[in-house]
């Protein structure tokens, strides 16, 4: 499983490394990191053809660098953002299952020092908690990551 | 021909609203803020760690402004991924993020986002506890780069790079300065 995933991350970068070994698809990411645009605005600020910037953006779009979504007859490209949207579901999903654990923690930590509190109602979903709360799954989110600072 | 109108930020509402959490706890407000922070090793899903290979051994919250929040595995490696940003026991924790969104770490603080972590007594044997981790645009914008960094050696291309790096298994290169 581990090695599937893996294989799937290094098929990502090889597409975004591919897809950013280009000047003028370098040049088209710098555009859009400014602000939204549409294919035409794209060729008024470059040296290339409208119907070659249409190409690179689709090279861009399987990379998932870029996404695009019509606006009236335009179409605006945008840079993707699908890092920080799963990063978003990772800490979502983090911390329903985390407060639970939490919860219960304090509550036995309480109990234990001698007054007997009251059954907690749940509070946040269950199947999260399912999901999060074994302390020794295999599946790890974030997996092959590894830190660049080793603190001081 | 019409305008293209109002163009919006270019960041994902979805994926840049904050976080939010509230829970109850059976448990007066010391002993809450106590377990939150003293005994964290206690309570964190111990699968929530950067590194498929490591063991982890502790998981710690120093508790003082510019704590470190990290885990420590079987080597005694010391993975720093927060930092104690404001300690006001037994009320107020906050703690920036340092997990970007391509799974690295990185503690510049233009790049963290924030958790901030509120406990309300509401009587003498419970506690609700609010958490925010707000500020998550800061990771994209790591991400996608700032309009200078874009085509810079350390922009996109140099994270990318380190990308490759870490899903071939290695450590990540260091990014060109």
């Amino acid at each position: 499983m581990t090695t599937n995933l893996l294989l799937q991350r290094r098929g990502d970068a090889d597409l975004t490394l591919n897809a950013l070994g280009d000047g003028t698809r370098r040049a088209i990411v710098d555009l859009l990191a400014e602000r939204p645009r549409a294919v035409g605005e794209i060729a008024d600020l470059l040296p290339v053809t409208r119907p070659a910037v249409s190409l690179h953006l689709k090279v861009l779009k399987d990379a998932r660098l870029v996404r695009d979504e019509a606006v009236g007859t335009r179409r605006i490209y945008r840079l993707d953002q699908t890092g920080l949207e799963m990063l978003r579901t990772y800490i979502d999903r983090l911390w329903a299952g985390a407060l639970d654990r939490f919860a219960a923690a304090a509550e036995a930590t309480h109990r234990a020092e001698g007054r007997d509190a009251p059954p907690r109602p749940a509070t946040t979903d269950a199947e999260e908690r399912a999901r999060l709360a074994p302390p020794r799954s295999t599946r790890t989110t974030g997996s092959t990551r590894t830190t660049r600072d080793r603190s001081t | 021909m019409s305008n293209i109108t109002d163009p919006a930020p270019d960041t994902s509402p979805a994926a840049t609203d904050p976080v939010e959490r509230d829970i109850v706890v059976r448990a007066p407000i010391d002993t809450c803020f106590r377990v939150f922070v003293d005994d964290f090793a206690t309570w964190w899903p111990s699968e929530h760690h950067i590194g498929d290979d490591r063991t982890i051994t502790n998981f710690v919250i120093e508790p003082f402004v510019g704590g470190r929040c990290h885990d420590v595995d079987t080597t005694g490696f010391e993975c720093q991924w927060g930092t104690v940003l404001d300690l006001d026991r037994p009320n107020r924790l906050v703690i920036a993020w340092h997990i970007q969104g391509d799974w690295t770490i990185d503690l510049d603080p233009a790049l963290q986002s924030e958790i901030t972590v509120t406990f309300t007594a509401l009587d003498d044997h419970s506690t609700q506890v609010r958490l925010v981790h707000d500020r998550l645009e800061r990771h994209g914008s790591g991400a996608i780069g700032v309009r200078t960094g874009v085509s810079s050696p350390g922009g996109w291309g140099g994270l990318l790079l380190r990308f490759g790096d870490v899903a071939e298994g290695h450590d990540a290169r260091p990014l060109p300065t």
